[in-house]
C-alpha cells in the first residue's frame, strides 16, 4: 500500500507543478464559470414566447354529439398557429410514461361520460363537465402549458355563454401532478455547474490521463518503471488516484466559487449530486484510458483526446440542451456518455431536459465504461509494453 | 570461487530477418564486473534489456541467483538495479524526490542522501529533473539504479554523450561500486572505459559473442606484441598490390595498422613497398595493442564504425 501511495504522490507531484496541468485542470474551469455565468446568466429566464408545448391526448370515450365542441377546441390548440403539438395515445400509461420521460409537456385526458356530461350542461344547464391534465410540477414548461390549457378552457367556456346567451357551459379542468419536483425559479448559476463540473472532470479525464501514459510512455519513464518491482495494476491504479485527486481538488476550487462567489448552494451539496460527479469522474476516466489504448504516438493521443473533449463537451449539452438539434448530431448527442451524465446530475437538482428515465442515465454511462475498460484491458499491452 | 549470478544459455532475439541476438552464452558470477563491448547495433542493448525482464527472448533462458529465477520474477526485480541506456525521469520531480520515489517501490533501500553523495549531486539536490545537464542526469540515473542496494547493477552505455570530465566522474563512480563488490554488467563502446573498469569483456558483433575473456587474454588472442600504424599521404587510390601485406588492416580513410611481433621487419617491408609504389607514408606509429585493435582485427572494423 505504501509502495502505491509513494508512487501516486510522486505523479501527483511531478504533472501538478506542470503549468499547463494548474492552468488547464483548476484555472480555466473557473475562468469559464465567470463567463458563462456573466455572458449567459441573464438570458435565461421564464420568457417562453414562440414556444410550442407537447399534448398528449387520451381519450376514454370517443366524442360525439355536443362533445365535437371539446375535439373542435383540441383541433384549434394544436393547429399550425396553435401553442401546442398534439399526439394521440390509446393509453393513459403510454401517455403518462412519456410525459414522465420529458416526451410530452401534458398530457390531457377526456374521460368516459364526457358526451354525456355535455349535453346534460348544454342542454339541461347543469353539472360540470370535467377534463383531466397531468403535467409535472417543477418542470417550467410543464406547467406553462397546463396553465395554457386551463385558460383554453375557460375562454370556451365564456365564448359559449357569449354566444349561446346564456347558454351555459362549465368545462372544468382537474390538475393532476405526475411526478412532484420542487417548485423552484430557474437559476442559470445553478443549471451550469454540473456543465462546469464535468468539463472540469473531461478535461482531467481526456487530457492529464491519455497524454500522462503515452508522455511516460514514449520518454521512457515507464521503461525504466518496468524495471522495478512496480506491477502494471499498482501502476495503473497509481494513474487513478493521481487523477481522482486532481479531479477532487479542482472540483472543491469550483465548490468554493459557486458557494460563496455564486451563492449557489442546497442541490450542489445533495450527496446523490456527489455520488453523480464521482461517477462521472469513473465514466470519463475509462474513456480516458481506452483514448489511450488507441495511440502509440503522443500527437495522435493529442488529437484524439482535443477532439472527443470539444465533441462531448458541446454535444453533450454541458453549456445547452441539445435535445432539439437536427437528427444527423442528435444520435451523436445519445451516443455520447457525456450526455448523460450531466443529465444526471441536473435530475438529482429537479432539472430535465432530456426525454430519458434515469435508469438510461445510468446505465449507458456504465455501458461505456464497461466498453472502455475492456477495450483498454486488450489493447494497452501493445500500446504500453516495451517491446 | 565466486557463486553464478546469472547464467545466459542460446539467448536469441530476432525481429524479422534481424538477428538482433543470436544465440549467446555467458555467465557472471558474483562481485564481477562484466563489460560487453561493440558497435552500435551488435545486440549489447537487446541482450541486457532481456537481462533486465523487458525484452521476452525468442529462445534460450536467462537464470538468476542459485534459485535460476527468471528476470521477470519480482525477487529479481528486487534485487537488480537498472540504469538505462537514455535516462528520463519525472521532470517536475527534484533530485531528491526521484530517489525517494523510487526508494519506495522497493522492499528495501538506501538513504536518499547517500545516494546523492556518492554520485556527488549534492548541490541538485532540490533541482528539477528537466533542468539537470546531461552529465547530472547520467549520475541521478545510476543513483536511481543504487536506491535498493542491488546485488546486480545494469549499466547501459552509462558515459555516451558525456564530456570527458563528465566521463570520469562516472567512471569514478563505478570504481567505488566494484570496490563494495557490486556485481556490473556494464555495455560500451568505448574501449578505454571495457579496459578500466571491467574484470572480464564480452565482445559482440551482428548479434553474436566474437570474443571474450580478461583484457590480456584478449590481447593476447590476436597475437601481437605491437601495433605499427601508418597514413598513406595524397589523393590518388592505393594501389591494391600495396595493400596485399600479411596482417595489414584498414582502419579509416587512408589509415592502415599492422599488427606484429617483428616491427622491424615490417617497418623494413613498409618502406621498401611504400618506395616501389610511390607512396609517401606519414604518422607512423609503433604502439602496444588495446581492446579496439582486438576488434579490428576480429571483424576488420573499428569499434565506432
Amino acid at each position: 500500500m505504501s509502495r502505491l501511495w509513494n508512487f501516486t504522490s510522486g505523479l501527483f507531484k511531478s504533472e501538478i507543478r506542470e503549468f499547463q496541468v494548474m492552468f488547464w485542470s483548476f484555472i480555466f474551469p473557473l475562468i469559464l464559470y465567470f463567463i458563462l455565468t456573466s455572458v449567459f446568466g441573464s438570458f435565461y429566464g421564464s420568457d417562453t414566447q414562440g414556444v410550442s408545448f407537447r399534448v398528449g391526448i387520451v381519450r376514454e370515450e370517443n366524442l360525439a354529439g355536443f362533445g365535437k365542441i371539446i375535439d373542435e377546441v383540441i383541433e384549434g390548440i394544436s393547429s399550425e398557429s396553435g401553442p401546442f403539438v398534439k399526439q394521440e395515445y390509446g393509453s393513459i400509461d403510454d401517455a403518462l410514461d412519456d410525459l414522465r420521460e420529458g416526451r410530452q409537456d401534458i398530457v390531457l385526458v377526456i374521460p368516459a361520460g364526457t358526451n354525456a356530461k355535455m349535453t346534460s350542461a348544454l342542454a339541461l344547464k347543469m353539472g360540470e363537465v370535467p377534463l383531466r391534465v397531468h403535467y409535472i410540477s417543477g418542470k417550467e414548461s410543464s406547467s406553462i402549458a397546463s396553465s395554457i390549457i386551463e385558460e383554453v378552457i375557460n375562454e370556451v367556456n365564456l365564448e359559449i355563454e357569449r354566444r349561446g346567451e346564456g347558454e351555459f357551459l362549465d368545462i372544468v379542468t382537474e390538475t393532476r401532478v405526475i411526478s412532484a419536483i420542487e417548485e423552484k425559479p430557474f437559476d442559470y448559476k445553478e443549471y451550469i455547474f454540473p456543465g462546469v463540473a464535468l468539463m472540469m472532470i473531461l478535461s482531467v479525464a481526456l487530457f492529464n490521463s491519455p497524454i500522462g501514459l503515452i508522455q511516460y510512455r514514449v520518454s521512457g519513464v515507464n521503461k525504466k518503471l518496468y524495471t522495478t518491482p512496480l506491477r502494471s495494476l499498482e501502476y495503473f491504479a497509481g494513474h487513478f488516484f493521481k487523477l481522482i485527486i486532481t479531479m477532487l481538488i479542482s472540483l472543491l476550487l469550483l465548490y468554493l466559487v459557486a458557494t460563496f462567489v455564486y451563492r449557489v448552494g442546497g442541490s450542489i451539496f445533495d450527496i446523490r449530486f456527489i455520488l453523480t460527479l464521482l461517477f462521472s469522474m469513473i465514466v470519463t476516466v475509462s474513456f480516458g484510458l481506452m483514448i489511450a489504448s488507441f495511440s502509440k504516438k503522443l500527437s495522435t493521443v493529442t488529437v484524439l483526446g482535443q477532439s472527443l473533449y470539444q465533441i462531448m463537451m458541446f454535444l453533450g449539452g454541458l453549456y445547452f440542451p441539445v435535445f432539439d438539434l437536427p437528427w444527423g448530431l442528435r444520435w451523436l448527442v445519445y451516443a455520447l456518455p457525456t450526455t448523460y451524465l450531466v443529465e444526471l446530475s441536473r435530475r438529482v437538482m429537479g432539472y430535465q431536459f432530456a426525454p430519458l428515465s434515469v435508469g438510461w442515465l445510468i446505465a449507458v454511462p456504465l455501458i461505456w465504461t464497461t466498453f472502455s475498460l475492456v477495450v483498454f484491458a486488450v489493447n494497452f499491452k501493445k500500446v504500453m509494453g516495451y517491446e | 570461487m565466486s557463486r553464478t549470478v546469472i547464467e545466459v544459455m542460446n539467448l536469441r532475439k530476432y525481429y524479422g530477418d534481424t538477428k538482433a541476438v543470436d544465440g549467446i552464452e555467458f555467465d557472471l558470477r558474483e562481485g564481477e564486473v562484466l563489460a560487453i563491448l561493440g558497435p552500435n547495433g551488435a545486440g549489447k542493448t537487446t541482450t541486457v534489456e532481456m537481462l533486465e525482464g523487458l525484452r521476452k527472448p525468442d529462445a534460450g533462458k536467462i537464470e538468476y541467483f542459485e534459485e535460476k529465477l527468471p528476470p521477470s520474477s519480482e525477487r529479481v526485480k528486487e534485487e537488480i538495479g537498472v540504469q538505462l541506456q537514455s535516462s528520463s525521469f519525472f521532470e517536475y520531480l527534484s533530485v531528491k524526490e526521484t530517489l525517494d520515489l523510487f526508494r519506495g517501490l522497493y522492499r528495501k533501500s538506501i538513504p536518499s542522501k547517500d545516494l546523492i553523495e556518492e554520485v556527488s549531486l549534492e548541490d541538485k539536490e532540490r533541482t528539477y529533473t528537466k533542468n539537470l545537464s546531461g552529465g547530472q542526469l547520467q549520475r541521478l540515473a545510476v543513483a536511481v539504479a543504487l536506491v535498493n542496494d542491488p546485488r546486480v547493477v545494469f549499466l547501459d552505455e552509462p558515459t555516451t554523450g558525456l564530456d570527458p570530465q563528465a566521463r570520469r566522474m562516472l567512471w569514478e563512480t563505478i570504481l567505488a561500486l566494484k570496490k563494495k563488490e557490486k556485481t556490473i554488467i556494464l555495455t560500451t563502446h568505448y574501449m578505454e572505459e571495457a579496459e578500466r573498469l571491467a574484470d572480464r569483456i564480452i565482445i559482440m558483433d551482428y548479434g553474436k559473442i566474437i570474443a571474450r575473456g580478461t583484457l590480456d587474454e584478449l590481447i593476447d588472442s590476436i597475437d601481437a606484441e605491437n601495433i605499427v600504424t601508418f597514413g598513406v599521404q595524397g589523393e590518388n587510390p592505393v594501389p591494391k598490390e600495396f595493400l596485399d601485406m600479411e596482417g595489414l588492416q584498414h582502419v579509416e580513410n587512408r589509415e592502415y595498422s599492422v599488427t606484429t611481433r617483428d616491427v622491424e621487419r615490417i617497418l623494413g617491408r613498409l618502406f621498401e613497398r611504400s618506395k616501389k609504389f610511390g607512396l609517401l607514408l606519414d604518422d607512423v606509429t609503433i604502439r602496444k595493442p588495446n581492446l579496439e585493435d582486438v576488434f579490428i582485427t576480429l571483424t576488420g572494423r573499428k569499434l565506432r564504425d
